[in-house]
């Protein structure tokens, strides 16, 4: 499990790095999907088990269920996390076309309209 | 886009479009259900959209029935919470683990829901392809 | 009282508390924004529908966050209001909307991924999102101290909190003004209530040098800015910022008279703030003007209204601002007279610009003639009436706020209430 915490943490650093320090808009928004993409791989991993076995109570031994059934929380927690990430995608990149329309470039240093 | 993806598309086009649907079907008994059925649908949508252009993907599904055929779905899916105890009651019994005609109103949730993300999802693609 | 989703039992399902603070914070989001949306008719000319869907919108958000008694559906209202407000502020679609949407959306998805990652790390540590359950299974370990500053970071980025504000002038320059209203008064009364609220499960509403230290520099860092802006609408989101600077530091002083007085001057900040950005908002509205020194006109009812709330904002004797901020003086007296002294100066420094605002938009020596919209007045009108209203008689602010304090302070009863015994 250590191994997937570290690629956990490695990946959202790329994904900061590339969203913070990178100036083309479309990284940034690549480097947002690469932070969020980082944190459902550790939801995932917090769920994970083991050989498990899937979490629906048919007519089995109880006792033997909730020694092996793999936590479904995290996995709806996830796909919950993934529609949000996708509509503020869809909204990142609709913000994006319509900045280069009116820069006419995708650099962020040339967005200083606001200052001070 | 070039010849390999075109022809690739070609054939994998009502595949995916299957899948999807499958997806959507066997949500409550299988892993998936709304979201990712719909997604997949979109998906289908966006690479024809990709491969061969705008035009050809709008002679699948326009624009503007993208936009009905959401907003008739949402009402529908008012329709099926409104008539929650006839669905569960009546028209889909609970059924037994692993038959497709069960699960009260859970199947038809997941296929309007499915919709619903599908044509959000196409109606995204095609505005993003305009700009 | 306390509404489980589905008939799942509190740990296991999707619960809805109402608890003192919850009410006090919904009855803030509710007031603050049905206000808007009949000043709004009138100030939005073109694209209403989107608008008010988008207003909508953020309003559920902002409800839902202040009503949800479990962690993540805190997260996904939470997400429901800052991709409304992103829209929000592109809302007019000119290169300055654009460009303080983008910035926006950058650091506000940074600020949401944080928090779920703490959500991600607290239930990964306790495996359970139910308020009222984490607080039965923290500890104060290393591992929860890195979730606890994940969460913190997150809402202190939404409220603005001065290391982490940046975003918030260039957002609220490119917006209509009532959206601005939003931003300063609920949308960082959202953020402090999510900074009260992780505390609050871990237990840890006591004193707090750290919070102490962030909120004196957001004060006076704050109303410094505010000192030297030319746009209005900028210079009122310093001007907001600097007024969450006074709540935080008493948060962090942690005893029921810092508690009382930090929402108390929430509910202040929130009527003023509101009243100032419509106010500023008619001019605006009028003149097609948002520089300063361009905003000079005539009109003795607005005069006198927004004359009110910039001496309210300052904190003079007969008006609401100046019941919160003697409520702060004193519990800041409690602790160290030199925080007193500091919140003093950083008033100074509030009177020192709004009367830059004032002399500006109703002294200035070119002046128009302008006839107000019925629409755009009346709204203005309330809130100034409440705001004197408040000033003369604090008890009726003070019945809302005292007990809200009291939940803060009492977790055991929150945990009673939602578990069961």
């Amino acid at each position: 499990m250590f191994e997937v915490y570290v690629g956990t943490v490695v990946v959202a650093l790329i994904g900061i790095y590339c969203m913070v320090w990178k100036k083309n808009m479309i990284k940034k928004v690549i480097g947002l999907g690469v932070f969020t993409n980082s944190i459902h791989l550790l939801l995932i991993a917090i769920g994970f088990r083991a050989e498990g076995i899937p979490p629906i109570v048919t007519l089995g031994n109880i006792n033997y269920f909730a020694l092996r059934a793999v936590d479904p929380l995290p996995q709806a927690l996830v796909l919950t996390s993934i529609v949000i990430q996708l509509s503020v995608t869809a909204l990142a990149l609709g913000i994006v076309t319509l900045a280069y329309r009116h820069l006419k470039t995708l650099d962020t240093d040339r967005m200083n309209k606001l200052r001070g | 886009m070039d010849i390999i993806i075109r022809t690739v598309t070609k054939g994998l086009f009502p595949f995916i479009i299957l899948f999807g649907v499958y997806i959507l079907f066997h949500g409550h008994l299988t892993p998936g259900g709304s979201f990712p059925g719909g997604v997949i649908i979109a998906s289908g949508i966006a690479l024809l959209a990709i491969s061969f252009g705008l035009r050809k993907a709008e002679r699948v599904i326009k624009e503007e029935t993208a936009h009905i055929v959401e907003g008739l779905v949402a009402l529908f899916l008012v329709l099926i919470v409104l008539f929650e105890s006839f669905v569960r009651d009546i028209l889909i019994p609970t059924g037994s683990v692993f038959e497709l005609w069960s699960a009260q109103q859970i199947l038809l949730l997941n296929v309007v829901g499915g919709m619903m993300v599908s044509m959000a999802l196409i109606l995204i693609v095609f505005l993003l392809m305009k700009e | 009282m306390v509404f489980a989703f589905g008939g799942w039992s509190p740990p296991f399902g999707i619960v809805w508390v109402l608890d003192k603070l919850n009410v006090f914070l919904a009855l803030l989001v509710t007031g603050v924004s049905s206000i808007i949306a009949v000043y709004s008719t009138k100030y939005i000319k073109e694209r209403k529908h989107r608008y008010y869907t988008l207003l909508c919108l953020l309003t559920i958000g902002l409800l839902g966050v202040s009503l949800t008694g479990d962690i993540f559906n805190l997260y996904v209202f939470f997400e429901i209001l800052s991709v409304s407000s992103y829209a929000l502020v592109a809302f007019f679609l000119d290169e300055g909307a654009i460009e303080g949407a983008f910035k926006y959306l950058i650091v506000g998805s940074i600020t949401s991924l944080f928090i779920l990652l703490g959500i991600a790390m607290l239930y990964g540590l306790a495996g359970t999102l139910n308020f009222a359950d984490l607080a039965l299974r923290v500890s104060i370990t290393p591992a929860y101290m890195v979730a606890l500053g994940m969460l913190v970071a997150g809402f202190s980025l939404k409220a603005a909190i001065v290391p982490f504000h940046a975003w918030k002038p260039d957002a609220i320059e490119g917006t209509p003004a009532p959206i601005g209203a939003i931003f300063t008064a609920i949308s960082t009364a959202v953020g402090v209530y999510g900074i009260l609220r992780v505390l609050f499960i871990f237990n840890l509403i006591q004193l707090n040098w750290v919070l102490i230290l962030f909120g004196v520099i957001t004060m006076l860092v704050g109303a410094g800015l505010a000192l030297v802006q030319v746009n209005v609408k900028r210079m009122l989101a310093y001007s907001g910022i600097s007024q969450i600077g006074y709540v935080i530091m008493v948060i962090g002083f942690g005893t029921l008279l810092g508690l009382t007085s930090g929402l108390y001057h929430i509910l202040n900040n929130a009527l003023i703030k509101t009243l100032l950005f419509m106010g500023v908002g008619v001019g605006i509205y009028l003149t097609g003007k948002e520089n300063l020194n361009e905003m000079g006109m005539k009109s003795t009812p607005l005069l006198i209204c927004v004359g009110i709330g910039l001496l309210s904002l300052s904190g003079i004797p007969p008006l609401n601002g100046f019941v919160s901020k003697w409520l702060i003086f004193m519990a800041s007296w409690e602790v160290s007279p030199l925080l007193t002294v500091i919140a003093i100066v950083a008033s100074a420094i509030t009177l020192a610009y709004s009367f830059k605002i004032f002399s500006s938009m109703f002294l200035a020596t070119k002046r128009i003639e302008v006839k107000i919209p019925r629409t755009l007045l009346v709204p203005v009108i309330i809130l100034t009436v409440l705001c004197v209203l408040i000033g003369v008689f604090p008890q009726i602010g003070l019945n809302l706020v005292e007990p809200a304090a009291n939940a803060l302070l009492d977790q055991s009863q929150y945990i009673t209430a939602v578990m069961g015994g």
